[in-house]
């Protein structure tokens, strides 16, 4: 008889227990059930949709289960109409069978909401997982511009992604804004996002990659339409080649010297390498190496000296430089924006 | 009739199990089985120490525990070792221990074929562990997706071991259920029939099917790779017009179906043990064993949903998720028939091996419940690679697979070595487990809706995970307390546990109809049987003692029965103790773990393989009669 008073006191402080962790994790930010677009707001609901149609199963069953152990526990041995197959029935064939169409067709419902507006996107932007970082490139019909990690768009409108790979396999995800799609060596897809607030939103790579998986992260930076344009129109300038004389022009000369342009570009200088993120506008952006660092002067030049020691395995070799080629070619990079 | 004493002791000298150095060629089931399980549970501590420190260094953000390639290697021996070298061998090491106990045969059909997959097993166990000790073990996931695991992106050696090791090791996976299959199907005793066969075996059954379905595509795969990796074929290569998505094809293909490889054989055991605590048969038992087959059946039809996010045509996968979300009902039936057995029951008993069980169908309903939500597609595309689906696979896997075999493990523990097991321990340990496993996984489902992808080494500090990752590592520590206690149980029990005694649970099933431990030929006299359930029945008519058929004593013998009604049909011989099997395995591993080294140990093996095959095959003094 001990038995049941363990029972049921565990039982509770399990419950308890639960209840505590549910809220701990609660304040943290829940990023799929926090969704900021049109997508990721369908998925929420069809989770929640779901969970009310799971509830009552684990309910069905706990209960059941407890009631059962409690039943047979009054150890009477009158005789007793037996329920076992109309449990089997209800629980195992029919109520599932009538929750499962009903989460299908509500599913499809959604599939169709978050699949179809991207038939709608007038912007359409390039976005190719490299190792381990992303290359994002604007298209204006003639010329693609690149950068990296931080993917601008206006708000409030579908925004249409062309997603490839030519290395392994990445898969793209902002969970705030929609589900993931994978990016597959050989098989390009079109996938859209869309926030209905200007704001920026964490993505990540979510399909391991390789050494630095973990740090393969991006920002999604939603604009109003006007200040998208503007910041387009600003990201299309190509930086200015520095003559003998202008601010940073020794930082400038230790770029190429030291090797940086043969895997960098900087648009408008000689540089064009094509193995690291371009550098055109550095200083504009929040976080260096996707996500790793935050761009400000220390970290810049801590990880132009030895990228390895925050990203081990990441492809920029180790560059020893002079102190004074290191200050000069963090200065001028600090002047990209 | 030939006198009882002599008859006994006729077979006891030609089923004796040999000793000492010669034990290396042992055939007999039993000690077989117990080799695998044991062998299997080792690798389950190695790998479940490899959790404990992987989630050790996600306790902390930017934690520099161990390195990005350690912690790769460690998540990708984890996963290969639970489910290659743990689960699966563990399931067919119970179900060759128990198979022919609960059939009433002395031995499975082809004893020494089964040695042979033992060896071939452990073997490639050690290669693949023997890897990670050198630092160089596989570190692409245990789904080691191309062209991540291709020539280009791993040009090491770790890959090289993942593909070699895995294609040998299911050899001996397929040689077990070959045997399991034909036993099942040969050497039922007589008189019964399928429709009175116990639910366990029904369960061996389709997963030896299932095996036989799933694997051959692996191993296809995993030479598609080796030929790009080491002869540059171009499979999976994007450059030469090789798609990538083949491999994730044929290896959901084997690897949905292989969750319920493992799960099926678990179920069976759940089934096993609720009807002999509960004291009635089951609820049901036409509908479980016919939820197992379509199980078995549907889960073929289920391997895009691992690839949602990578295919684009709406349509196909919707069929996919439909067929998902119907491999609910039959999991649902049993899951009922489970909790109607015990409400219909008149009195439970709650031992050790009923807590674990009943646990189990707890744990299995959340990850049974969070199943269909994955094969929502749009769900899916939020959820996965994220510790959500962790979480899931836990429940279905942990919960609704290793908790029944721990149950098994205390419930069949009495029959194999001739001591109980101790309930106090035993049920610390359960609640233990069973809090535990709730806190550390449960969390996850929460990890994974904040954003957090599987098979990170670390996060950024402002992700917020530090908080639940710590209460993941403490809950993990619990469960790990919980499943030392059974270990101390199991060595202290081997030792000091009270005699058993042959049927200490009062079950229905054959097995426990001889002593315990079983007699080396299992059973005096094969028995007959008349209902599902022999023991209770037998003893309700009164007919309990020696009925049953005699065997033939002058070689290996067990009686042939056919396949539908278990009609008794012919003499069986079965093969003597040898060491060939060993031979064998050990030529066909030069052939495998050679071609790691140079391709000329490929030829070297081979002809090795074939001296052994002929030493197996050799005619002995004892001439084979199958009469
Ligand atoms: C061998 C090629 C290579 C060379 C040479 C190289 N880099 Fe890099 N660099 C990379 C790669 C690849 C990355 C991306 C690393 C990552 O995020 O994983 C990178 C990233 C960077 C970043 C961060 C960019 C961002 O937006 O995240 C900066 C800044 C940078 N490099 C500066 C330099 C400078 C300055 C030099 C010369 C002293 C240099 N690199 C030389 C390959 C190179
Ligand atoms: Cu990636």
């Amino acid at each position: 008889m001990g038995h049941r008073i363990i029972t049921w006191r565990y039982c509770w402080a399990l419950l308890v227990g639960s209840l505590v962790v549910l809220g701990l994790g609660g304040c943290g930010g829940v990023l799929s059930l926090q969704p900021k677009g049109p997508a990721a707001e369908r998925i929420a609901e069809l989770w929640w949709f779901q969970l009310l149609l799971a509830l009552p199963f684990l309910l069905a069953v706990i209960i059941l289960l407890l009631l059962a152990i409690r039943r047979n526990q009054r150890n009477d041995d009158t005789p007793r109409r037996s329920h076992g197959m109309r449990m089997i029935i209800w629980g195992g064939a029919v109520l599932p069978a009538l929750a499962m169409l009903a989460l299908m067709s509500f599913m499809i419902g959604t599939l169709v909401d978050v699949t179809e507006p991207v038939n709608r996107a007038e912007l359409s932007i390039d976005v190719e997982g490299e190792l381990w970082w992303w290359k994002i490139g604007y298209s204006n019909g003639e010329e693609t511009i690149f950068t990296a990690n931080e993917i601008h768009i206006p708000a409030g409108e579908p925004v249409a992604l062309e997603l490839s790979s030519d290395n392994v396999i990445h898969s793209f995800w902002v969970p705030e804004l929609h589900g993931k799609r994978d990016l597959i060596p050989g098989n390009p897809s079109r996938f859209w996002i869309q926030a209905d607030q200007p704001g920026t939103y964490h993505g990540q790579c979510a399909e391991f990659c390789g050494a630095q998986h973990a740090k393969m992260h991006f920002l999604v930076i939603a604009h109003e339409r006007e200040d998208f344009m503007v910041w387009l129109e600003q990201e299309r300038q190509p930086a200015r080649l520095l003559i003998e004389g202008d601010g940073n022009f020794s930082g400038q000369q230790a770029f190429f010297d030291t090797g940086c342009s043969s895997c960098h570009t900087i648009r408008g200088t000689n540089a064009a390498g094509v193995v690291g993120p371009d550098l055109t506008h550095l200083a504009s952006r929040i976080d260096i190496a996707a996500g790793t660092l935050s761009n400000v002067t220390g970290n810049l030049s801590a990880w132009i000296v030895d990228s390895q020691q925050f990203k081990p395995g990441n492809l920029m070799p180790p560059m020893p430089l002079q102190p004074d080629d290191l200050l000069d070619i963090t200065g001028y990079l600090q002047s990209l924006s | 009739m030939i006198n009882d004493s002599n008859y006994e002791k006729r077979l006891r000298e030609v089923w004796k199990i040999p000793q000492g150095l010669a034990s290396i060629t042992a055939v007999n089931h039993r000690v077989i089985g117990v080799r695998y399980i044991v062998t299997a549970f080792i690798f389950f501590i190695l790998a479940g120490v490899l959790a404990l420190m992987m989630v050790l260094q996600l306790s902390g953000d930017n934690n520099n525990l161990m390195s990005h390639e350690t912690y790769n290697q460690f998540f990708t021996m984890h996963g290969t070792t639970m489910m290659f070298l743990f689960a699966v061998p563990v399931v067919e090491g119970i179900a060759i221990y128990l198979v022919p106990l609960m059939l009433g045969s002395r031995d499975l059909v082809f004893p020494r074929l089964n040695s042979f997959g033992y060896f071939v097993f452990l073997t490639g166990g050690i290669v693949v562990w023997g890897s990670l000790f050198l630092g160089s073990a596989p570190d692409a996931g245990w789904f080691n997706y191309v062209p991540l695991a291709g020539p280009e992106y791993s040009p090491g050696i770790n890959i090289d071991i993942y593909t070699t090791a895995i294609s040998f090791m299911e050899i001996a996976a397929l040689v077990a259920a070959v045997e399991l299959i034909i036993t099942i199907f040969r050497v039922r005793a007589p008189g019964m029939s399928l429709s009175r066969m116990p639910l366990f075996v029904w369960a061996v059954l389709v997963m030896s099917f299932m095996i036989i379905f799933a694997f051959p595509p692996l191993v296809l795969t995993s030479i598609f790779l080796a030929a790009d990796r080491m002869i540059g074929t171009h499979f999976f290569n994007v450059a030469m017009g090789g798609n990538p998505l083949l491999w994730q094809h044929l290896f959901w293909w084997f690897g949905h179906p292989e969750v319920y490889i493992i799960a099926v054989p678990a179920f069976g055991m759940v089934s096993t043990i609720i009807p002999t605590f509960s004291r009635r048969p089951i609820v049901g038992y036409l509908i479980v064993a016919i939820s197992m087959v379509m199980i078995g059946v549907i889960s073929f039809g289920l391997w895009v949903h691992h690839m949602f996010s990578s295919e684009a045509s709406i349509l196909g996968m919707s069929l996919f998720a439909a067929a998902s979300m119907a491999i609910a009902l039959p999991s649902g039936a049993q899951v009922f028939a489970w909790i109607g057995t015990i409400w219909d029951s008149k009195r439970v008993e709650w031992r050790t091996p009923m807590l674990w069980v009943t646990g189990s169908i707890v744990l299995f309903t959340i990850g049974g419940l969070t199943g269909p939500m994955l094969a929502a597609i749009p769900w899916n595309w939020q959820v996965h690679d994220t510790h959500f689906v962790t979480a899931h696979f836990h429940y279905v896997l942990v919960g609704g697979a290793v908790f029944p075999i721990i149950g098994g493990l205390y419930y069949w523990f009495p029959k194999v070595t001739g001591r109980m097991m101790s309930e106090r321990l035993g049920k610390w340990s359960f609640w233990l487990a069973f809090t535990g496993f709730n806190i550390a996984f449960f969390t996850l489902h929460y990890t994974g809706l904040m954003g957090m992808p599987r098979r990170v080494h670390t996060y950024l500090a402002d992700q917020g995970f530090d908080l639940p990752m710590q209460i993941m590592l403490v809950g993990a520590l619990i469960f790990a307390a919980g499943l030392a206690i059974t270990l101390w149980n199991v060595i202290a029990s081997l030792r000091h546990g009270p005699p058993a005694g042959d049927n200490p649970w009062n079950a229905p099933t054959l097995e426990w109809s001889t002593t315990s431990p079983p007699p080396a030929y299992n059973f005096l006299y094969i028995p007959m049987v008349h209902s599902a359930n022999p023991l209770w029945d037998d003893k309700k008519r009164g007919e309990e003692g020696p009925l049953g058929y005699q065997t033939g004593t002058d070689y290996r013998e067990t009686l042939g029965t056919t396949a539908l009604d278990g009609i008794p049909e012919q003499r069986l011989a079965v093969a003597r103790p040898s060491i060939w099997p060993l031979v064998l395995a050990l030529s066909v591993a030069t052939v495998f773990m050679g071609s790691l080294i140079d391709l000329i140990f490929v030829p070297i093996g081979a002809v090795l393989s074939f001296i052994a095959l002929v030493g197996w095959n050799w005619p002995g003094k004892q001439r084979r009669r199958g009469l």
